[in-house]
């Protein structure tokens, strides 16, 4: 028998961070089923192309300086899928490929890899070819014409976003049950509303996030959509198509909802929530592109560390913040 | 604010009368406390009586001998639970003991305190001697008094067993420790499922149930605090022991929980401190694939490796594991668990980042001289960082002022 030299405290963790991980890649997963459905194989290949160029990645930077990998973290994984959601599925592989490549060599691994990244590199990545390619970012295949061919020449499938409809002033004109389940179109994983739900639910349930910034973005969003509408009509209508069209829920359930690159603190949460809402709203009524959800999320992750410090600083005055 | 609390913890009790080990061929009597040479006063290679004084160390409790026979020898060695300490090697023998004699004194606050202290009582619950606790809780001046039937291990029931077994024992230490602290009520604590039985054994006393989320002990605390009553907790072998010197014996044996998956019969064992583990572990049946073994409770138990190691007083459980979780320690994520399950208010990981700062700021490591010592925030970190130990660290930092 030999027994084994470990340190206190022996219990069972609920959690650890390669799980917490495991959750939000299973949620990913489940964003993925609905345009496999609507677009065919093609979503999968997205999905693998961005994964793939996100692993080899992580495994190129980790050979080069020599750092130690295999142990299990799938962040590289988690940052590759979001990537390929957050992408319109009719774009060319090497688009997500760019994106995951820009997200792991640029922003993740020279900040010091997981937990120590300011930016959330998924963001920075579509946030890239966004700026690079916005004629390809922003063009989407239309899930009422079927399953896309595999190869790249995809011709006269497109159809008009409702985020390029509420940019222009116009109502866009979706059915409730297809604003629902994603019949529309638009990025690839941010469209389904109802499984962007519950993978909200799943990942509450399973204490792999924390409501606060989700509930103050949401909420920031909706009344900014009341106060500002970019429609005419009544505020409801307003809401719905701000709310449910575009890379908005993606961004509340999955870029909000990385431990890493939001703040630690209550308050600071919550403050995250607010400001990422408001930078949100604004790009999207004064920006040039029609989304701008990444590059709200990438200007609020800046913001992180000073959250946190204004949190502990009043904490140091003795003001009572959770 | 979250809802729920603290960590949640399974619970594998072990039901059952607590039985009493026979003497090994050989003790190996702990005396902790005893680096200057003077206050080991244990005659080597002579004969002692059991009962006999063993150590009078300044500052921890003293050691008796748990039987008669010859000090082999007196040797300086790792003992779980006390770190390296001195350690009476005696070869039982012979059946000589030292007639008890009931404490005298004027007072009886007098009285408890020379029998906490001549009896060498360790207070399970927390490792330091009866005597210091007890000044500890008169000097906090506490209201109530409970004795602490709440478990802070998955494996552990040794507090409510003895709590179950010896409840007269108990209440008179719990009397006469309360009269010592000034409390002006006493009480039981015990873990919701035992209250209802703790209320059909003790009719008339105060129950005090706390979630059994850990550190279970901290928040009953505070809410007790909040309510106007501040109370203290003694562990109640302590208090059985109290009562017992009283009449001038010494504690020299203490009840253990010998369970975990790496054991076949699970068993709760009154055993003379000194007992090499191993002689603990054979009735249990210890597994051979088990592959760890520590000594007191999970929070801050202590790992195994040589079971001829003797177990202290206070080791309240002793746990054989067979798959303990892999420990892969992580960069922070940043998930915030450690500031949610912290019972001081303590922002853990906001001390790991500063700890971990090209230069540390003093300032910026808040309210750390509160810290319990709970190990709460260790046991959630989902990165497995060491974050106890260090708010531990950053605690000696403020303490020491030792800044620029």
């Amino acid at each position: 028998m030999t027994l084994r030299e470990l340190s206190a405290p022996f219990l069972h963790r609920e959690k650890t961070a390669v799980s917490m991980m495991l959750d939000a890649l299973f949620a990913l997963c489940a964003l993925l089923v609905l345009p496999t459905l609507y677009f065919g194989p093609r979503a999968l290949l997205m999905a693998l192309a961005a994964m793939g160029s996100c692993a080899a990645c992580d495994i190129l930077f980790c050979l080069i300086f020599r750092h130690s990998f295999g142990s299990g973290d799938p962040s590289a994984l988690v940052t590759g899928l979001a990537i390929a959601l957050l992408l319109p599925v009719n774009a060319p592989y090497w688009l997500p490929a760019l994106a995951g490549a820009f997200a792991i060599l640029v922003v993740k691994e020279p900040l010091g890899s997981t937990g120590h990244n300011l930016f959330n590199p998924a963001a920075a990545g579509v946030a890239f070819v966004t700026v690079c390619r916005p004629d390809l970012v922003f063009l989407y295949a239309n899930p009422a014409y079927g399953w896309l061919p595999l190869t790249s020449d995809i011709t006269a499938v497109y159809g008009a976003s409702p985020g390029s409809a509420l940019a222009s002033g116009l109502r866009p004109s979706i059915l409730p049950l297809d604003l629902l389940w994603g019949v529309y179109p638009g990025p690839m994983g941010c469209t389904a509303a109802l499984v962007l739900g519950a993978a909200a639910l799943f990942l509450l349930a399973r204490r792999s996030m924390r409501w606060e910034t989700m509930a103050c973005f949401l909420l920031t969003a909706a009344l900014a959509a009341v106060l500002f509408p970019r429609i005419y009509g009544p505020a409801l209508t307003s809401v719905k198509y701000e709310l449910l069209t575009g890379s908005l829920l993606f961004c509340a359930v999955i870029l909000l909802g990385d431990p890493v690159t939001t703040p630690r603190t209550f308050t600071g949460r919550c403050a995250f929530g607010v400001l990422a809402a408001a930078l949100l709203m604004g790009i999207r009524r004064a920006g040039a592109y029609e989304q701008g959800a990444c590059f709200a999320v990438l200007i609020a992750n800046a913001f992180t560390p000073v959250l946190d410090r204004l949190a502990v600083e009043l904490r140091r005055r003795g003001v009572r913040v959770p | 604010m979250p809802l729920l609390r603290g960590f949640r913890m399974e619970n594998h009790r072990v039901t059952g009368p607590v039985e009493k080990l026979p003497l090994p061929e050989t003790l190996c009597v702990p005396l902790p406390g005893t680096e200057e040479s003077y206050t080991r006063i244990v005659p080597e290679g002579k004969t002692v009586a059991k009962g006999q004084v063993l150590s009078a160390p300044k500052y921890a409790a003293i050691a008796h001998a748990p039987a008669s026979g010859v000090v082999e020898a007196v040797e300086f060695r790792s003992v779980p639970a006390c770190g390296n300490v001195w350690a009476a090697r005696l070869r039982v023998e012979g059946s000589r003991a030292v007639r008890p004699r009931p404490v005298q004194g004027d007072s009886e606050e007098e009285r408890v305190l020379r029998a906490a202290a001549d009896a060498g009582i360790v207070d399970e619950m927390t490792g330091r001697p009866l005597y210091q606790e007890l000044y500890r809780l008169r000097r906090h001046e506490i209201s109530l008094l409970l004795a602490c039937g709440l478990e802070d291990d998955p494996w552990c029931s040794s507090a409510w067993a003895v709590l179950r077994g010896e409840s007269e024992a108990v209440l008179e230490g719990l009397r006469l420790a309360a009269a010592f602290c000034g409390a002006g009520e006493t009480g039981i604590a015990a873990a919701p499922e035992d209250a209802r039985a703790a209320r059909e054994q003790f009719p008339g006393v105060r129950i005090e149930t706390a979630k059994s989320r850990y550190p279970a002990r901290a928040y009953l605390l505070r809410r007790l605090r909040a309510a106007g009553t501040p109370a203290g907790l003694l562990g109640p072998q302590a208090l059985a022991a109290l009562a017992a010197a009283m009449r001038g014996e010494p504690q020299t044996t203490g009840v253990v929980t010998v369970s975990g998956d790496g054991v076949r019969t699970p068993r709760l064992l009154r055993f003379a401190t000194g007992t090499p583990l191993r002689e603990l572990l054979a009735p249990c049946g210890l597994l051979e694939d088990a592959s760890l073994v520590y000594v007191g409770p999970a929070s801050h138990g202590h790992a195994v490796t040589d079971l001829d190691e003797p177990i202290p007083l206070h080791a309240r459980c002793v746990t054989a594991l067979l798959h303990p979780q892999r420990q892969h320690r992580m960069a922070c994520i940043g998930c915030g668990r450690c500031a949610r399950v912290c019972p001081q208010g303590i922002l853990p990981w906001q001390i790991h980042e500063t700890l971990h700062a090209e230069k540390v700021d003093p300032f910026l490591l808040l309210n750390v001289q509160s810290c319990i010592g709970c190990a709460a925030c260790t046991a959630v970190c989902p990165s497995c960082l060491p974050l106890s130990a260090e708010v531990a660290r950053a605690a000696a930092i403020r303490k020491s002022g030792d800044f620029f």
